[in-house]
């Protein structure tokens, strides 16, 4: 009896600490969406309002409503097929066995990105239109092999007598399946059913190749936030899904009257989504309750980077409807308009890959007579060696690199430029960007090169140099290094100027300098794809985002260098003096952006693999 | 009557046929449709040449696989395969124990403990890993209460290093090598343990004579699940680990992203599902090599 005991309390002690393991992370999550700072870093104070700003935001609202529908339906239909298929393999001996076998396990092996690429590449060659269809019959496709493999497991050893009894008795097969088979393989079912779910409501990489505009999923929402800061709107998301699951359950079980079984389990989910599905749908009609518009612009662009109050605006005012699709970096954007997706009116680039876009062809040529306020741009934004004479491209904003650090670790005076951080003193406490170019660009700066040089001899010198570095890194994060700033990780960040005045509102104890070997620039540029099939509202909408009182309400909502020299009357002075976002013109004037080095960009590939 | 049981014989036959077809069919259509023909695409363009700007130019070269053989690039691959090791292995010690606890619980709470495993999962991971990172920092949570309780007096480096990177897949993975095993061990029937308990087994010997090989399904079958996919999970290394390190994910993006070498990033990748596929009709094997007999 006492042995008893003890086991039974060295169980729950054991359940316990993982159940801690797996809710703490949730917790910290849930307390952070109660959190007054816009960034996932520190506690400032308490606050009810990001899920006010939640329930109007009708982008995250959409994402969600995308997510759950794709979610449902792909797990519906995998796991039928997965199931099927893990009865037939174990049932039946056939010639080729061994190859259905691997075919059905090789997705999980498969790279997200290779599957995604591939899958694209087929869509857009079969002309199958990208969007929730495209979705669903990508994610059917990753789910069957988890499926399968997970009901296997359960049919592994299943006494095959019982069917045979229940066909001696005379049940039909169909009947013996339903009534013998299916409720002994039920938990492999639903545990399948639940990894399905989880990985579809999960995936992003596969699912930002074959989305198209206008279903965009949460988790491509949430990654393509990473440049600018993942909002607590996405924790106060979180928190409600799991509030109503926990609900949902908590009633099953008091209707249930605490007596639950698999079968049941089912019902429980299946309502659970449904009620997830519903109250969706229903939020989002609500908050977007217009009348049928004549034109739709498909925009692709970085998430965070253009407030939904303009876009309202260049809705209503020319009637309209804008279908914003989201990416989280140039390389994705340039992939998947390599492998011919989505039919994008309008995207942003930054410098170097309008080169690259307008180089491999996928590039209209604007028609500048229709950019009446072209002439709101700064000339020293126009005109720049990426695009010479802007055939391709006009301004959006742009960024310059700078040295943010925490004066109370660092003194001052002891970082001015690029050279101060291989300091020894600077031992596993930096922060870079993750970004190969950036990288190694900076210290052929530092040795005196440009940022874009290719010759071997200087390659090899930054190779070496870089080697010398690697003590002192910390990390390397490209989607948000002033976090590790903020929170203490890091005492000094090489990143872009936003995330360092970004840093020092958080932790007034960020300073920056602009290194003194010269800034490392870059703008961001609309864009219209070669596919475009509405390039008179693209180039209207270029047009509306240069007024001058429209320019500066982006720059009111996010802390980035505006070309438009004409809006700056109407920005706060505040603002203008951030020397992070708007470094003196002597440092710009010294200042390179990046270009493309065509193949020379392998050789860099291969010392940041080296030097990593 | 008797005639009919022969015909019902035929029937019989003719429907197993059928019944084959329609169960493996729908699956193995979908596959060839949506996966295997795609994946032509891959194949072709891992023969083909990087063209100046990043285009694929379809001029047929070996180049790219010859490019592997470099031990910068294999080392990078047995370093993927460690870190996934070290994590099946992790999620298996940990999850096994845990599985059994809840297969092995009053039946009321067991569909209630599957979906409290399962109802992390639903957040996104991103967000997850930051909470994690909130956790782990050396200002974070942790350190906090251990400097507060006087338990440690230097805070503990749990960021940006191996130990992180662990706690982060093992945390990404643990369903998928629960569920599995939950399944498997589920349908254990208990009265085979009686049986051995009453003819004097004791209860090392239980578990490794009998629920241990009675469970090798569940456990093959975790285990890849947690480890091939650790082998493609790059965002854990690199929020946790500070992308200090370049694994065969890292690499195979960065060529399809910033060095846009399409064909050397396709011949790397078939290369791993050459590998995977190998270790599949391995593993395979071992559980297969009983339930074909049975099947039989």
């Amino acid at each position: 009896m006492m042995k008893n005991k003890k086991t039974v309390i060295i169980k729950f002690t054991y359940l316990l600490l993982i159940f801690m393991f797996l809710y703490i992370p949730i917790m910290v999550l849930i307390a952070f969406s109660f959190n007054q700072s816009k960034l996932n870093v520190v506690w400032t104070g308490f606050t009810f309002k990001w899920y006010q700003s939640l329930l109007h935001n009708a982008g995250i609202l959409e994402a969600v409503k995308n997510s759950f529908i794709i979610a449902i339906i792909s797990t519906i239909i995998s796991v039928i097929i997965g199931t099927l298929a893990a009865v037939g393999m174990y049932r039946y001996r056939f010639k080729g066995k061994r190859i259905v076998d691997t075919i059905l396990y090789v997705p999980l092996v498969i790279p997200e990105i290779v599957m995604g690429i591939s899958l694209l590449a087929f869509f857009s060659i079969v002309k199958i239109p990208l969007g929730r269809v495209s979705l669903i019959v990508a994610h059917v496709t990753f789910s069957i092999a988890y499926v399968v493999a997970v009901v296997k497991t359960r049919l592994d050893g299943f006494d095959k007598s019982v069917e045979e009894v229940a066909m001696d008795l005379g049940a039909t097969p169909l009947k013996t399946f339903f009534y013998v088979t299916l409720p002994i393989i039920m938990p492999g079912v639903i545990a399948g059913a639940l990894l399905a779910f989880t990985l579809s409501l999960d995936d992003v990489i596969i699912s930002f190749f074959v989305a198209g505009p206008g279903s965009v999923t949460l988790p491509l929402k949430v990654f393509s936030m990473v440049k600018f800061g993942v909002t607590p709107e996405i924790n106060a998301l979180s928190t409600l899904i799991i509030l109503l699951t926990v609900i949902a359950i908590c009633f099953a079980l008091l209707i249930r009257n605490i007596h639950i079984n698999m079968k049941k389990v089912i019902v429980i989910l299946t309502s659970i989504l449904f009620v997830f599905g519903s109250i969706g749908v229903g939020i989002f009609t609500y908050a977007k309750k217009n009348e049928q518009p004549k034109a739709v612009l498909n925009v692709f662009n970085w998430s965070e980077y253009l407030p939904q109050s303009v876009i309202d605006k260049f809705e209503k005012t020319y009637n309209i409807k804008v279908n914003y699709s989201t990416f989280s970096s140039n390389e994705e954007m340039l992939a998947k308009l390599m492998a011919g997706g989505g039919n994008y009116d309008l995207t942003v680039a930054s410098d170097f890959m309008v080169e690259i876009l307008s180089k491999q062809g996928l590039l209209q040529k604007i028609d500048k007579s229709s950019l009446t306020n072209l002439k709101n741009i700064g000339p020293q934004y126009l005109n720049l060696p990426f695009d010479k004479g802007n055939k391709y491209s006009t301004p959006y904003m742009w960024l310059a690199g700078v040295i943010a650090y925490d004066s109370s670790k660092i003194p001052k005076g002891h970082i001015n430029g690029y050279k101060d951080l291989w300091k020894p003193e600077f031992k596993n406490s930096l922060t870079l960007l993750d970004d190969e170019r950036v990288v190694i660009g900076m210290t052929l700066k530092m040795l005196g090169y440009s940022i874009n040089e290719t010759s071997p001899e200087a390659l090899e010198k930054a190779k070496e140099a870089l080697i010398k570095l690697q003590p002192n890194i910390r990390s390397y994060d490209s989607d948000s290094p002033k976090t590790s700033l903020i929170n203490g990780e890091s005492k000094a960040i090489f990143a872009w100027g936003a995330e360092g005045s970004l840093a020092s509102r958080e932790n007034p104890n960020v300073k920056y300098v602009i290194p003194k070997e010269g800034l490392f620039l870059q703008q961001d540029n609309f864009v219209i794809p070669k596919a475009a099939k509405n390039i008179k509202a693209a180039e209207l909408f270029m047009n509306f985002i240069m007024r001058p009182e429209i320019s500066a309400e982006i720059s009111h909502s996010f802390p980035y260098g505006n070309p438009n020299t004409a809006a700056y009357k109407y920005i706060d002075k505040k603002i203008l003096n951030d020397k992070a976002v708007y470094p003196p013109d002597d440092a710009v004037k010294k200042g390179e952006y990046l270009r493309d080095i065509g193949k020379s960009v392998t050789d860099l590939d291969k010392i940041w693999t080296e030097i990593k | 009557m008797k005639s009919n049981k022969s015909s019902n014989f035929i029937t019989k036959y003719l429907s197993s046929i059928s019944k084959y077809l329609a169960t493996i069919m729908p699956a193995l259509l979908w596959m060839v449709i949506f996966f295997v023909i795609p994946l032509l695409f891959i194949v072709v363009v891992s023969f083909s040449t990087r063209g100046d700007v990043g285009n694929i130019v379809y001029k047929f070269t070996l180049q790219n696989y010859i490019k592997l053989l470099n031990p910068l690039y294999i080392n990078i691959f047995f370093k993927s395969i460690l870190i996934a090791l070290y994590t099946t292995v992790l999620c298996l010690l940990i999850g096994y124990p845990f599985a059994f606890i809840i297969a092995n619980s009053n039946k009321k709470f067991k569909p209630l403990l599957l979906l409290l495993i399962i109802l992390p999962f639903w957040t996104n991971s991103l967000v997850r890993t930051y909470a994690m990172i909130v956790l782990l920092r050396t200002e974070g949570i942790i350190n906090t209460l251990l400097l507060h309780f006087h338990i440690i007096n230097v805070p503990l480096n749990l960021m940006y290093n191996n130990f992180a990177v662990m706690i982060g897949m093992l945390y990404m993975m643990f369903p998928f090598m629960v569920l599995p095993l939950y399944t498997s061990i589920e349908k254990l029937d208990k009265r085979i343990l009686d049986a051995a308990s009453d003819l004097g087994a004791g209860p090392i010997s239980k578990f490794l004579k009998i629920t241990l090989p009675l469970t090798k399904g569940g456990i093959v079958s975790g285990s890849i699940l947690v480890f091939i996919p650790t082998l493609g999970l790059f965002f854990v290394t690199d929020l946790m680990g500070g992308s200090k390190v370049i694994l065969m994910s890292n690499l195979i993006k960065n060529q399809f992203l910033t060095a846009r070498d399409w064909p050397f990033g396709s011949a790397i990748s078939v290369i791993l599902i050459l590998i995977m596929i190998s270790v599949i009709l391995f593993s395979s094997r071992v559980p297969g090599a009983k339930g074909t007999k049975e099947v039989l």
